[in-house]
């Protein structure tokens, strides 16, 4: 079965901006997380996905059809969630079911009910009646409710408070549970990832950092703290480090060597910890 | 069937599960023969990556615990006890040697070792 | 694209539902200024004003929700989206002529009790024809231009227009030197054939305009 997501060498300029060459691949049956700081290029990638804007260069596949040439199939085959408000304020959740369900193939009705009932959102409800979340959940229930291969979402929880957050992951979740789904989302909120996610994909200023499994940030990632007389010996092994009045501390890849040293404290990295170095942390020369 | 992970370990997770398998298939409470929840129903109800699961299943299976079928899912294997035991014990000998080795090198002798052995038991009781 | 169309002619304009009876009326009330030929007349104001409203609110509202975005990421082919907005100024002119029709009709049966109120219902094919023209050119027209620049830069022109057009419509048209104008042209061309021309030629200004439309649209980024 042909990967979900199959982008190589992607690149595009948006005044100032560019996205130098992007790289990445989905294969079915898991989670990824688009992670970066604001401005880097996540929702710029996203946009060129679905053909919101054109690529200047490089190829961007889609359950192996190219994302230009076979659009409309594809697009079936998609349910995004961007931005939350994108339907008229006085529709209410049944016409925003019904209007959708004319454009998909596979619309299953019964499935939106499901969800309808499962996130509490009344059919007669309009949608400035919804407060922030319930939005949010609409947008996921219409995403979800014709048996879409891949979900694209756009910083689905931001905004929304920690048990929204956790119902919305819940669900993201699920959908993996079908090998033959995926779900690729952006996000800067990296505890959501390091819930859910099954692979994370750095990015930032336009370009790929890394993009690996999340087993392995937390396993071969680490943070790494100790005495600043050790700090020459082992930068070697370090990604990025930074000094502080009172030690040092630092990104490796290589936590099991540092870990055997014994002289340092080596922290599982989190998504965060990863961002952070990378935005903010030394080069090692 | 319990399974209880640790995020804050450095013992990485798919390790954890390995270890926790072995000592319900070693102790009875998985007997051969019966079937392991999904790779996936796992990660969904332990909240971790499918890849995680995957990986502690494959290990098992590498190791003989478990035995694994496309499309009908992973079951524990006909274990031959004296067999495991042995394995154990063997592990249990590998351990016993690097300590030695290690006593070695500081000129420690036997029967301190032992007694330090004897110790550390004793704190494992309080 | 049904749906489409329904969004823009009862979900956005949910107030206009109202207001196009409510100018239609105004209309009527004023057609005895335009002459001979009032009720085709009041129908042209009317389609013309139901079409530009129908646009202005459906271009005002996708900008403001950002609506485009979804559009684009849904399975729609950009001609659906192009067209049913067409149509939807096309069913909206419609619908504001069937109100004049009924409000004319309503006043012919009150004239029993006020003559004043007596209305010709004539409707001349040259009148038909106008109409016609008159409805493909302005969507010909407008269209390409909301879909290029937004309802945010075109706002104010579109604003203006839409005041103006009514306001003055009558004024013009009522005028002698007009009406002897439009009598000489129409009757330039009139004739199975010179009707049948530019029939033929509103329907291609209207389709071509469609055709600029998809081409606007597909060119657009949506940033």
């Amino acid at each position: 079965m042909s990967d979900l997501i199959e982008i190589k060498d992607l690149s595009k300029k948006l005044g100032n901006f560019e996205l130098k060459n992007i790289s990445f691949s989905l294969a079915p049956g898991y989670v990824m997380g688009f992670v970066g700081p604001n401005g880097a290029g996540k929702s710029t990638t996203i946009k060129l996905m679905l053909n919101l804007l054109r690529k200047q260069s490089g190829s961007i596949k889609l359950f192996g059809l190219d994302n230009v040439k076979d659009e409309m199939e594809m697009k079936q085959q998609i349910g995004f969630v961007l931005d939350d408000t994108y339907f008229h304020e006085c529709m209410t959740v049944k016409q925003v079911g019904w209007f959708v369900s004319g454009f998909y193939r596979n619309w299953d009705e019964a499935l939106f009910q499901q969800y309808r009932k499962k996130f509490d959102l009344p059919e007669k409800k309009k949608i400035k009646e919804l407060s922030t979340g319930m939005k949010a959940k609409l947008s996921l229930a219409v995403a979800l409710s014709h048996h879409a291969k891949l979900l694209i979402l756009d910083e689905p929880t931001s905004g929304l408070d920690p048990i929204v957050r956790d119902d919305i992951l819940s669900e993201l979740f699920q959908v993996v549970k079908d090998p033959d789904r995926g779900v690729f989302f952006s996000s800067h909120i990296t505890s959501d990832l390091d819930k859910v996610a099954d692979y994370i994909t750095f990015i930032s200023n336009g370009e790929i950092i890394l993009s690996t499994t999340k087993d392995e940030i937390n396993e071969k990632y680490a943070v790494v703290k100790g005495a600043k007389k050790h700090l020459p010996e082992i930068k070697s092994h370090l990604i990025r480090y930074r000094e502080t009045q009172f030690g040092f501390e630092g990104l490796t890849n290589e936590a099991a060597i540092l870990r055997k040293h014994g002289q340092f404290v080596v922290e599982k990295a989190k998504v965060e910890d990863i961002m952070l170095y990378f935005e903010k942390g030394e080069v090692v020369c | 069937m319990d399974i209880i992970i640790s995020n804050q370990s450095d013992v990485p997770i798919y390790q954890q599960i390995v270890v926790q398998i072995k000592n319900l298939i070693m102790n009875g409470e998985l007997a051969e023969g019966d079937p392991l929840p999904s790779i996936r129903t796992l990660a969904v109800e332990l909240q971790i990556s499918s890849i995680t699961t995957k990986r502690a299943y494959e290990e098992l299976e590498r190791e003989g615990y478990i035995v694994s079928q496309v499309g009908r899912g992973s079951f524990v294997n006909a274990q031959n006890k004296e067999l495991m035991r042995e394995k154990r014990i063997k592990i249990v000998e590998e351990k016993l040697v690097e300590a030695m080795a290690a006593a070695k090198m500081i000129e420690m002798p036997r029967d301190e070792l032992i007694q330090l052995m004897d110790i550390l038991y004793e704190e494992e009781l309080k | 694209m049904l749906r489409l169309i329904y969004r823009d002619l009862f979900i956005y304009q949910k107030r206009n539902l109202v207001v196009l009876p409510g100018f239609a009326l105004l209309f009527v009330f004023f057609s005895q200024e335009f002459g001979y030929a009032g009720m085709g007349l009041t129908i042209i104001m009317i389609s013309v004003y139901a079409l530009v409203m129908t646009a202005y609110t459906s271009f005002a509202y996708d900008e403001t929700n950002k609506f485009n975005r979804f559009l684009r990421s849904a399975p729609i082919p950009s001609s659906t989206i192009i067209l049913s907005r067409y149509a939807s100024c096309v069913f909206s002119s419609i619908m504001g002529v069937v109100y004049v029709v009924i409000f004319f009709a309503l006043a012919n049966v009150a004239a029993v009790y006020n003559p004043a109120l007596q209305r010709d219902m004539t409707i001349s094919l040259e009148v038909l024809l106008v109409w016609i023209t008159m409805i493909a050119f302005v969507c010909a027209f407008l269209m390409p231009i909301l879909f290029k620049f937004g309802y945010m830069k075109t706002k104010y022109p579109l604003m203006l227009l839409v005041i103006a057009v009514p306001a003055s419509g009558p004024i013009i048209l009522s005028s002698p030197n007009m009406n002897q104008g439009l009598t000489a042209a129409l009757s330039a061309i009139s004739g199975k054939n010179g009707y049948i021309l530019i029939f033929i030629l509103s329907l291609l200004a209207f389709l071509g305009s469609a055709a600029l439309s998809i081409t606007i649209f597909k060119r657009k980024e949506e940033l």
